[in-house]
């Protein structure tokens, strides 16, 4: 568990100063500039309301409770109307505040949503590896929704600034020195404020973290529900989840906590300031240096002050807090792909692949290939062949461009793939990895994954190359049916059949499969086979295979061990000339029994 | 953790009626603490009244009267006293956090062992994003909800009730055109929520669709990518989002439109006028005001009446601003608990059967005319089938894939409740046993490796906790895993990643071997679990496991040759039914589909043995 997360946070998370997070949110911000401007001045406008307003009941009550003279009931009459007129206009600025605030809000989280959703689509596939889905997905989903809420600062920083400058001037105006004496416990604020956001930013860390923790969780044991229910494991499962939870749990009830020191330090604050007025303003109205009615203004815009205060300093929090959240955005969206890539878009390949020296490793000290060279021209058909492990999977996830090699270099049509774009490069590669995975959706939606455009007779033609047909036609709503996420619906050897066809469909100019065909049972294969012939013959397609049965009419044979190629060439020379490939052969000829059929 | 009784997390009572009772069953659970913060926040709500009258104590006696005694005590009560707030608020806030806080998490850990006792078919249908969407962001909201409510309700309902008595013994007549409005803005709060209702459950599940798009986009990344599907992708992805975020805006409109303090702000301004009205009138001595022809009887009203009424009045501004929050984070609260609540109350578990032990067995496996559909309707998986296998014999499914190969594993662990026959374990029907018995007993390579990102160690012990580094080592040897695991620099404490991708797909399965391995079982099926695998190396794990296998029954599911020769039966499967059983002998000759098999590896080049 610490060793994970030690991998993670070297791999990903930085550090980001208060300063550069305020920068790079201004962006944000910038991007909702106009709302913003409109946001500030609505915001002014309430406030101008909220102080007019008593104001004016104010003059009525004084009218009413004037001591000499008669009463002026007409000028009344009017104040009430206005009253009620002001009251809908009240209304309506709070209205458009309300919804300008969400649009502000929803539009932000939107944005850094879709930021961060395609810069993981441009990460190389090294990345996915090493993070769980579960935490990614969090900090897609929630840290972003913390992210979103702050840019709303940007309007409220600076309406509570210019309110405060607003009351501080109406202070001054009547009595100097009690204002010097208010404005002297701001910065014992403001050092009170900074040293509660360092924890807060702190506690915070935690909780984001814990939260992908549980967010992992979730995602890792439903998808692996079957094998936690054959392992009797689900009453441990929810022991480590109670645990997670706790962990969170526990990270934010701290968080809590400190955020909730605030709001009564900041009212005991105001209770202080009171304590001043009183004891001090109350001495200087006896000893007759300021009016009583200096003194009740006082107080009353004392307590009205507090409010911007108190919201500046819980937006310095609030920045603090969600910096946490932002740091997790920032560092994702900081991340260099380590894919190097070209502008290249080759409009058609004629499919001749050459690995000059390459040097490859998934994890540094690691290496799984150390100066591999091969040369495949175009239109054959080359099988890869070898021990578990030896290195051929990761031979055709280097021509997909999964991951970027250490040295050496990978020609396409004697071109370097790092000139190519990858994703017009990718378009001429066809490949049936040995895990298939189908998305949730039908078999037609499936398929078509590769092709957007195509028809439903194209569709049916890879079908039926693939001998999907005949169970197809079986299903009640053919090609229509739902096959549901992962293709869970589906046997594992359809769901193999159905990333062939796939790959099939967009009809590349390179065909990968690797061990396509490995949980077909042999008869269908060798039709298939059969049927994929012509397919074969005017393409150039890689073929891994541990069913030897499956590969020994290939062109060449490339032999691999533990990384290095140590056999090529046909399946007749190589059992003449090659210890490797014969004792493999041997073993495995051996091993099928064949000869008890040869009788 | 049986997967055939109903989990109930609290008491039966609360899951009979809706998801607001089963809320409200989690809250009950932190009765005492709900008490005290509600008592805590009567008190600062008193305080928070009291200090600005001692305020106004000082204004209008102490300080005219030049007391200056009097005046340094007032200062040092308002101190005191406005610690003892602080003090008091912080700890009712802290309370308050550990009721919601605590609640959510006992809401999530609920969500998932209710749904871990769920049978696979709950899995099938239901989409990972969306789990974890009420999982996580669903249950969040219920805090949201939770945390300000309770201190919230408890000032605006003491705030307004106050206010209210306080009106009355004022003046009868401005009460009752209060009362007269009061139902309006009930009224008015009830549409609000009730507008606020659909769009919420709408956000809601908007939210959960961007979640499981990504979900899936994320986990199939390297198809995304073979594809060049990422425009694609993320056009649909921001597609999602923007229309998470218009029901967003809608949702905020919403709230803002119904902002009642429009209600209470016109009542106050027409509340002053018709003061202004009666005052008037009670100068001129009328009895009775005309409104629209009516003439209706007033009471007296003095001036100083009508100030402190409109005071009054302003008191509830307060509790009105706070009712509208609450009411929006309350229904959003309540959309997730509608969507986690119905998800608890799913039905989906195994029949209920007898429980019976099953701790010493021997391992006879026998199938009586079993039939099974994954779906009601659909064609079944696997029709009529019936077998029976010895105790220590080895059973050999072949057959064309989607012939039903691996249901039969499924069916043997019970993942599944068959639709007819029986299939018994030493002739116990295995509905009859007590499910994690019959777990323990039967163990499953499954054809389709589900490896957890933890270290190598962890994910062979996944099914026996506490293994010693041995007996891990042992099965990893077992299932020729032990070197390539002692080639990486950590070893066994090496970290895979998510379903194991950083392995290769033999090194995978061979994970998977161990982990299997480990339990110890006495009947074992192994699907298909070489088909990643070298010949050689797959020769010398059966090699190795040949010791193994002594004294289990099992059951190979496999498309490789090899096994057959060796087992006591085969059994051919076609479309769900059994065409054949049999051994290799009896099998090869008159049978045209096992032949047809072989055929295809007939087509080898034959081998020289040179000598
Ligand atoms: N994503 C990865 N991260 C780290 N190491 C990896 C990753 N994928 C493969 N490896 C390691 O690289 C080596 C070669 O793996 P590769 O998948 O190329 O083998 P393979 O020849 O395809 O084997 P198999 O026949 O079992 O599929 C193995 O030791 C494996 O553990
Ligand atoms: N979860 C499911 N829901 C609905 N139908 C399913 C489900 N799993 C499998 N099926 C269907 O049941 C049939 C038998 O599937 P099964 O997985 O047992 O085949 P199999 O013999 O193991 O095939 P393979 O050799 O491809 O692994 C198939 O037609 C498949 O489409
Ligand atoms: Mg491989
Ligand atoms: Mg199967």
């Amino acid at each position: 568990m610490s060793m994970r997360r030690k991998t993670e946070k070297a791999y990903f998370d930085r550090e980001y100063k208060f300063g550069t997070t305020v920068k790079r949110l201004s962006v944000y911000a910038a991007e909702q500039r106009g709302w913003l401007i409109v946001m500030f001045l609505l915001l002014l406008i309430s406030a101008a309301i909220s102080i007019a307003v008593p104001l004016v009941v104010r003059e009525g009550l004084n009218e009413l409770s004037k001591s000499s003279g008669a009463i002026d009931y007409e000028m009344l009459k009017i104040i009430g109307w206005i009253y009620f007129v002001g009251s809908f206009f009240e209304w309506l600025i709070n209205y458009a505040q309300i919804k300008v605030n969400w649009i502000i809000t929803a539009r932000s989280i939107s944005s850094l949503r879709i930021q961060m959703f395609s810069r993981l689509q441009d990460m190389d596939v090294g990345f996915f590896d090493k993070m769980e889905t579960g935490k990614v997905m969090n900090r897609v989903m929630d840290d972003s929704n913390q992210a979103g809420n702050l840019i709303n600062v940007f309007a409220t920083f600076f309406s509570s600034l210019t309110l405060i400058v607003v009351m501080l001037g109406i202070m001054f105006s009547v009595n100097g020195t009690m204002t010097w004496w208010i404005l002297g416990s701001i910065p014992v604020i403001v050092v009170v404020v900074i040293f509660i956001a360092n924890f807060l930013r702190k506690y915070s860390q935690k909780v984001r973290r814990t939260r992908a923790a549980v967010n992992a969780a979730v995602q890792q044991t439903i998808t692996g529900v079957a094998v936690s229910k054959g392992f009797n494991r689900e009453k441990q499962n929810s022991e480590e989840f109670t645990d997670l939870n706790r962990e969170n749990l526990n990270a934010s009830l701290k968080l809590s906590y400190t955020f909730s020191i605030f709001f009564p330090l900041i009212d005991f604050f105001s209770v202080l300031i009171l304590y001043l007025i009183l004891n001090s303003g109350g001495l200087q109205v006896i000893q007759g240096n300021i009016r009583i009615g200096d003194l009740y203004l006082f107080y009353s815009y004392t307590l009205r002050l507090f409010g911007p205060v108190i919201q500046l300093a819980s937006q310095v929090a609030r920045i603090q807090a969600g910096s946490a959240a932002t740091e997790r955005i920032f560092s994702l969206l900081d991340l260099d792909s380590v894919m190097k890539v070209g502008s290249d878009k080759p409009e058609s390949v004629e499919g001749h692949v050459t690995f000059d020296n390459v040097h490859f490793a998934y994890t540094p000290d690691v290496p799984v290939y150390q100066g591999l060279s091969v040369d495949i021209h175009p239109k054959q058909t080359i099988a890869l062949v070898g021990h578990t492990g030896a290195g051929k999977t990761t031979m055709v996830s280097l021509l997909a461009r999964f991951y970027e090699i250490q040295e050496g270099q990978i020609l396409i049509d004697h071109k370097n793939v790092q000139s190519f774009d990858i994703e017009s490069y990718r378009s001429h590669l066809g490949i049936v990895p040995q895990e298939p995975y189908l998305f949730a959706g039908t078999i037609a939606d499936n398929i078509r994954y590769a092709k957007p455009d195509a028809t439903d007779e194209e569709i049916l033609e890879v079908i039926r190359l693939t001998h999907l047909d005949e169970f197809v036609d079986s299903l009640p709503e053919g090609i229509d049916t739902d096959v549901r996420e992962r293709g869970s619906r589906l046997s594992t050897g359809q769901r193999q059949l159905i990333t062939l066809a796939r790959a099939l469909l967009a009809n590349p100019a390179i065909l990968i499969l690797d061990e396509a065909t490995a949980s077909v049972d042999a008869y269908t294969e060798s039709m298939i086979q059969k049927s994929l012939e012509n397919l074969f013959a005017d393409r150039t397609s890689i073929v891994v295979a541990h069913r030897l049965s499956t590969i020994i009419h290939a062109d060449r044979i490339l032999v691999f061990d533990q990384g290095q190629i140590v056999g090529d060439g046909s399946h007749d020379a190589l059992i003449e000339t090659n210890d490797t490939y014969r004792d493999l052969y041997k073993t495995y000829y051996e091993f099928q029994g064949i000869e008890t059929v040869a009788d | 953790m049986s997967e055939d009784t109903v989990y109930y997390y609290l008491d039966r009572k609360y899951y009979q009626r809706s998801h607001w009772h089963w809320l409200f069953g989690h809250l009950m659970q932190y009765k005492g603490k709900i008490l005290l913060v509600s008592f805590l926040t009567l008190i600062t709500i008193a305080l928070q009244t009291y200090i600005p009258l001692i305020f106004g104590q000082a204004i209008d006696t102490v300080i005219p009267d030049g007391d200056l005694p009097g005046l340094q005590d007032l200062a040092i009560l308002v101190i005191i006293l406005g610690l003892i707030r602080a003090l008091i608020g912080y700890l009712a806030s802290i309370f308050n956090e550990q009721i919601s806080q605590e609640t959510e998490m006992n809401v999530r850990v609920e969500f998932f062992e209710n749904v871990s006792r769920k049978k696979m078919d709950f899995f099938n249908k239901a989409r990972v994003g969306d789990l974890m969407s009420q999982a996580t962001q669903d249950t969040q909201n219920l805090t949201f909800a939770i945390s300000p409510g309770i201190r919230s309700i408890i000032s605006a309902v003491f705030g307004i009730i106050a206010a209210a008595i306080a009106m009355l013994t004022l003046n009868v007549t401005l009460t009752a055109t209060f009362g007269l409005i009061f139902p309006f803005y009930i009224y008015f709060m009830y549409t609000y929520a009730k507008r606020l209702q659909p769009v919420s459950l709408d956000r809601q599940q908007r939210l959960a669709k961007i979640n499981t798009g990504l979900q899936e986009n994320l986990t199939g990344i390297r198809v995304v990518r073979t594809f060049s599907a990422q425009e694609r992708e993320a056009q649909q992805f921001e597609s999602q989002v923007r229309s998470y975020e218009d029901v967003l805006v809608e949702r905020g409109a919403i709230s803002a439109y119904y902002i009642p303090i429009l209600l209470l702000s016109l009542l106050t301004s027409l509340i002053f006028l018709l003061g202004v009205y009666i005052i008037e009138a009670n100068e001129q001595g009328l009895s009775s005001l005309p409104v629209l022809g009516l003439n209706i009887p007033i009471q007296p009203l003095s001036v100083g009446d009508l100030i402190a009424f409109l005071t009054l009045m302003g008191i509830l501004v307060f509790p009105t601003q706070i009712l509208r929050f609450l009411l929006d984070v309350i229904t959003l609260g309540f959309a997730g608990s509608s969507r986690i609540y119905t998800t608890l109350t799913t039905q989906s578990i195994l029949e209920k059967g007898a429980d019976l032990p099953l701790e010493n067995i021997k391992g006879d496996i026998t199938f009586t005319n079993v039939t099974f559909a994954y779906e009601e309707g659909a064609r079944p998986a696997v029709i009529d089938l019936s077998f029976d296998l010895k105790a220590g014999e080895t059973l050999a499914v072949i057959g064309p894939t989607g012939s039903g190969k691996t249901t039969i594993g499924k069916l043997l662990l019970r993942l599944y409740d068959i639709d007819e026959g029986s299939i018994s374990i030493d002739s116990l029907e295995v509905n009859q046993i007590e499910i994690n018995h019959l777990r323990s007993q039967v163990g499953m390579i499954e054809q389709d490796i589900m490896l957890f990102s933890a270290s190598i160690r962890a994910n062979i012990a996944y099914g026996v906790p506490n293994l010693t580094d041995e007996e891990i080592e042992a099965a990893a040897k077992a299932a020729q895993a032990h070197d390539f695991i002692m080639s990486f620099p950590d070893g066994y404490d090496t970290i895979i990643g998510e379903k194991g991708v950083t392995l290769s797909g033999g090194q995978r399965q061979r994970v998977a071997m161990a982990r299997t391995f480990v339990t110890n079982p006495k009947i074992l099926v192994m699907d298909d679990s070489t088909s990643a695998i070298d010949a050689q190396t797959e020769a010398k794990i059966s090699a190795a496991m040949e010791g193994l296998l002594k004294n289990r029954t099992t059951i190979i599911i496999t498309h490789r040759l090899a096994t057959l020769k060796n087992a006591d039966k085969i059994l051919f499967l076609r479309n769900g039914t059994a065409e054949k059983i049999g051994t290799h002998q009896e099998l090869i000759a008159p049978f045209e589909p096992y032949r047809q098999i072989f055929g295809a590896y007939q087509e080898l080049p034959p081998l020289e043995v040179d000598n």
